[in-house]
């Protein structure tokens, strides 16, 4: 044999050994490791930890410094999963903002992560403002002005209308009660040159149900089979509740109270399973884009749109539109 | 004598190879690195989100699960130890108190966490 090809033998053989001897024998140790470096399933669960801890109050210095160098990817994807966790198991609305506002922080999107996170998803725990050397003399009232809260307290201001009304309510009798409620949307939509109106479910929306000593809260859209506007509650035979959407401020849109059934529709109580309708859609609005591929051109001009009548069931109004066109 | 030298520098080319495959490029146990292998202070950190995870669900077996990965002697002893010099270090209740309380809930109870409840309920 020539002198390469023991060389080659011998490469072949150290190689070999050497990765029986790294590999199973004394394969890497680790120490001193960090968050960032844990295998997959346990960085997982550190950073779910991390989020929670936050969600109930930790400072974002130290959330951040867990976090730090931890895929923002990978918090991601964690933050928006214990978001829908913590909405589903009801927890308290603060925490729920804090956990939209660390995922928003790290770059999630989403409709529960813009509907708790509200406007400041930049900075999720902002530093306590610093006071600044002013060039006019202290004033002797604050300047500042707070952000407001929302307030249970009652105000003797004239409240305005539920942004939804009842269109539709169906009583069942069920031993066990509940109360379930779709948000839907009408809207008009045009099928060759016919108008028609349509409904449609509103996902992502918070329902309240507030009684004497409680309250429970439910997003809808978690049940798409139902509609994505759906959302049903448990209710107890006796309380009475209200029911808000969005925020349970304000007057309810529905205050009831879970009755026993009536004698000929059997023994339980009653169940409700209502349809709200969204009030707060604009007025009609036309938008006449005309598209000809061939042919002389033609021009159209909108010269009226207007909204005229009262409005039907549904909460909707006829739009008349008038369209000019010159050959 | 040319072929043997030979050979052992072939060896010694193969092991060297070997060593930096098998420690550096695809170490073997790259995926399974635990939380046991942290830095002292990043397990202090991680025994404190298990028990305030804890005091939060109430799910034993999910702390326990989370402990043990710990890989201490038993796997309250990493709870133990940590709660046992915070105490002694004398930390605040906001520390302590969901380390005591996790690991009366594992039924371990040391003479500092008795002294350390006693102090706080007196």
């Amino acid at each position: 044999m020539k002198l390469g090809g023991v060389i080659v033998v011998g490469v072949v053989l150290g190689l070999v050994g050497g990765l029986i001897y790294t590999w199973f024998v004394a394969p890497v140790q680790y120490y001193d490791t960090y968050p960032p470096m844990l295998a997959a399933r346990y960085r997982r669960d550190w950073v779910k930890m991390a989020v929670e801890d936050y969600g109930r109050g930790e400072s974002w210095d130290r959330t951040e410094k867990r976090l730090v160098d931890v895929p923002h990817e990978e918090i991601r994807v964690v933050a928006v999963e214990t978001l829908e966790h913590a909405v589903a198991q009801g927890e308290p609305a603060e925490m729920l903002t804090r956990v939209a506002r660390l995922a928003a922080a790290y770059g999630a999107t989403g409709p529960g992560v813009t509907l708790y996170a509200g406007a400041q998803v930049v900075a999720p725990a902002a530093p306590a403002p610093t006071s600044r050397p002013s060039p006019t003399p202290p004033a002797a009232t604050p300047t500042s002005s707070p952000v407001p809260t929302p307030t249970l307290t009652p105000t003797p201001t004239v409240l305005p209308p539920p942004p939804f009304r009842i269109i539709s309510q169906t009583l069942t009798c069920d031993p066990l009660p509940s109360i379930a409620v779709s948000l839907q949307l009408s809207r008009t939509v045009e099928v060759r040159g016919r108008e028609r109106q349509e409904m449609i479910g509103l996902p992502m929306r918070e329902l309240w149900l507030i009684w004497d000593d409680g309250a429970d809260r439910a997003i809808t859209g978690f049940r798409p089979e139902l509609g994505l506007g759906y959302v049903d509650f448990d209710v107890e035979p006796g309380r009475t509740y209200n029911l808000y959407v969005d925020n349970p401020y304000g007057r309810p849109i529905l205050t009831v109270q879970v009755e026993p059934c009536a004698p000929e529709d059997g023994v339980g109580w009653t169940s409700r399973s209502l349809v709200l309708l969204d009030q707060t859609q604009p007025e009609a609005t036309a938008t006449v884009t005309p598209t000809l591929t061939a042919g002389p051109a033609i021009d159209i001009t909108v010269t009226a749109v207007s909204a005229t009548g009262t409005p039907d069931a549904l909460g909707t109004r006829t739009a008349t539109v008038t369209v000019t066109s010159s050959p | 004598m040319k072929r043997l030298l030979g050979f052992l520098v072939g060896v010694a080319l193969g092991v060297a190879l070997a060593m930096l495959v098998g420690w550096v490029v695809f170490p073997l146990d790259r995926q399974e690195i635990t939380p046991a292998s942290m830095r002292a202070d990043y397990r202090a950190e991680y025994v404190r989100l298990v028990a305030a995870s804890f005091g939060a669900d109430g799910d034993l077996d999910v702390a326990e699960a989370r402990l043990r990965a710990l890989e201490g002697m038993s796997f309250t002893a990493p709870l133990v130890e940590l709660t046992e010099q915070w105490i002694a270090e004398g930390r605040s209740v906001e520390l302590v108190a969901p380390l005591v309380e996790l690991a009366r809930a594992f039924n371990v109870e040391t003479p500092a966490m008795v002294s350390y409840v006693a102090g706080a309920d007196g």
